[in-house]
């Protein structure tokens, strides 16, 4: 059974001198799954992404994907096995042009990266490839445009689309919406729908709306501990996550009442 | 379009401007060759300067690509240009006297040298790469200095003698020979430079100059790529020394010194480094306005080269080379 999860995290443990930062984190997420992280400032959620895309290495506990134990395998080659992370502050290539953007990623997904001696124009599949990604997220009219000239919700849209170019079976969106100006929101939004349904994407965000649209399932993790795990509706009206984290305004947002708070 | 239209994205600002790289593609990069080639016969008593010149633009093509496009920033690139004179030098001394090998054996020599320094010196990058890259070369100054043995130390290397080009073609005092052979080594070594950078390891070079951190969370053997390309400018820099060697017949000291390394730094940055131009209007442009002005008066050169630098820095953004794409983009679309 745990074979087929997609992602697994097993009694992970981080500590920084003396502070625990992760503490004994068990998370299972199976093919498919839209599972949110939420949890308030310093609850260690960077820190496990950091352990679950390589960055960070565990004290203790073991990072899984499809049965495979990763927990010592690098960066790199997570990447390479389809586990594969957004950033949360835009970490693009600002001067290269939209479609070179996405051409890096596809170029290094479909191995050619290092070919010196082909010209980027008989590269016609890994081109396709790109402009069918830019086609999916609606930007393909600025394809020509440095990344550096477009609107940060425009950025996190390319921020995406390199994502999608490394086609990752196992997702980390570290804080997709953060910095977004609300009008740009909903582009986000149906992009995200948009994403292959059998991709597990485990989701860090702070605006409760998109977590209530998109996620079926929430963690919330409060100094480094898991609080409370499962369905988004059981885990929002439990009474110990309202007093942990979200307060009464945050769970207004989270149920509707109020969806511009 | 875009794919190959942008070519790497470099110094753009505009929308307008993107296509701008286009310029140097165009046929208009022609006209540098062929204005070279009539240099050969406008002025033919100068034909032996004239390949220094092209040795020298060569030498700066392996610099700018390095600097350019994969951001390896340096103060000791002399050292490849230097090792490969010798390597030549002591090749012909030795009995190995066909040139064409001879520059190919200097530049395998110096490349296989980078890859094992490469892999130490490029875990840096800006400034301590500098200074680490800056302490080598003077420790090989240093070094090749006291080695009067195999570097003849102050008194360079003597007596170096080649086999004709082809076995047809004499090397002459007037330096016919060396001015088209030393062209053609450069049109060669261009052509592959041009082929680099328009690859998908180019883009991917230019990838890792702007954001080395996200290259490597693509899942990019950063580290292996750069020692690649910093190879490869290294075994272009030991073939413009090896040429050096072959036209001058003789190796001094000065091939290996840090005043070079700095020299070609000005002419790339003079020319522009993110065009593969840039080396080739820069270092010309460099080494005339040398020439001339120490005619003019030996003392004060280096005021008119100060002057002139520090022009095209405030003024001309990219280089010479990003001022001529700009005017000529400019006149297009009027």
């Amino acid at each position: 059974m745990t074979a087929m999860l997609a992602l697994e995290l097993r009694g992970l443990c981080k500590s920084f001198g003396g502070l625990q930062v992760t503490n004994d984190v068990h998370l299972g997420l199976g093919a498919g799954a839209r599972h949110a992280l939420i949890g308030p400032n310093g609850a260690g959620k960077s820190t496990l992404v950091g352990l679950v895309s390589g960055a960070i290495e565990p004290d203790s506990g073991q990072v899984l994907s499809f049965g495979r134990d990763l927990t010592r395998t690098s960066l790199q080659s997570r990447v390479k096995m389809g586990l594969v992370r957004s950033f949360q502050i835009t970490s693009l290539f600002p001067k290269l042009s939209v479609l070179e953007n996405v051409q890096l990623a596809v170029n290094e997904n479909t191995g050619v990266a290092d070919r010196l001696w082909q010209s980027m124009h008989s590269l016609r599949e890994q081109r396709d490839r790109c402009l069918e990604i830019l086609a999916e997220l609606q930007i393909q009219a600025q394809a020509d445009f440095p990344v550096e000239n477009l609107s940060y919700g425009k950025q996190r849209l390319v921020e995406i689309a390199i994502v999608l170019a490394l086609k990752p079976r196992v997702l980390l969106l570290d804080e997709p919406a953060a910095g977004i100006p609300s009008t740009e929101t909903d582009l986000l939004l149906s992009a995200l729908h948009k994403l292959p349904a059998e991709m597990a994407i485990l989701m860090i965000e702070h605006d409760m709306k998109l977590v209530r649209d998109f996620c079926a399932d929430v963690t919330v993790l409060v100094s480094g501990k898991v609080l409370a795990s499962g369905k988004a509706q059981e885990v929002m009206n439990s009474a110990s996550v309202r007093n942990a984290y979200l307060g009464r305004s945050g769970h207004d947002r989270f149920t509707g009442v109020k969806d511009h708070a | 379009m875009a794919a190959a239209g942008s070519a790497h994205g470099l110094e753009v600002g505009t929308e307008m401007e993107l296509n701008k790289h286009n310029f140097w593609r165009s046929r208009v990069g022609l006209l540098w060759w062929l204005m070279a080639l009539a240099c050969y016969f406008i002025f033919p008593d100068y034909r032996g300067f004239g390949a220094s010149v092209l040795v020298m633009t060569l030498f700066a093509l392996s610099f700018g690509l390095a600097l350019g496009f994969a951001g390896i920033i340096s103060l000791g690139h002399a050292m490849y240009f230097g090792i490969g004179a010798y390597v030549a030098g002591r090749l012909a001394l030795a009995g190995w006297q066909e040139p064409i090998s001879g520059v190919l054996i200097s530049g395998l020599v110096t490349g296989v040298l980078a890859i094992g320094i490469g892999f130490v010196i490029l875990r840096l990058s800006g400034l301590p790469l500098l200074m680490v890259t800056m302490a080598l070369s003077v420790i090989v100054f240093e070094a090749a200095n006291k080695a009067t043995s195999i570097t003849g130390g102050d008194d360079g290397l003597t007596g170096v003698s080649f086999k004709p080009v082809l076995g047809i073609f004499n090397w002459s005092l007037d330096g016919n020979v060396q001015f088209l052979y030393s062209l053609t080594w450069l049109a060669v070594v261009f052509l592959f430079a041009r082929r680099l950078v328009s690859s998908p390891y180019g883009l991917s070079m230019v990838g890792i100059r702007e954001n080395p951190l996200r290259m490597s969370l693509l899942g990019a053997p950063v580290l292996r790529r750069l020692v690649v390309m910093y190879a490869l400018c290294a075994s272009f820099a030991g073939i413009a020394g090896a040429l050096l060697t072959q036209n001058t017949a003789f190796v001094g000291l000065q091939v290996l010194s840090l005043e070079t390394s700095v020299d070609v730094l000005v002419m790339v940055v003079l020319g522009g480094a993110f065009s593969l131009y840039g080396a080739l209007l820069g270092a010309p442009v460099y080494l005339i306005v040398k020439y001339v002005t120490q005619q003019w008066n030996p003392f004060y050169w280096m005021l008119v080269i100060g002057v002139l630098l520090m022009g095209v820095t405030f003024f001309l953004k990219g280089g010479i080379a990003g001022f001529l794409s700009r005017i000529f983009q400019n006149r297009r679309t009027e």
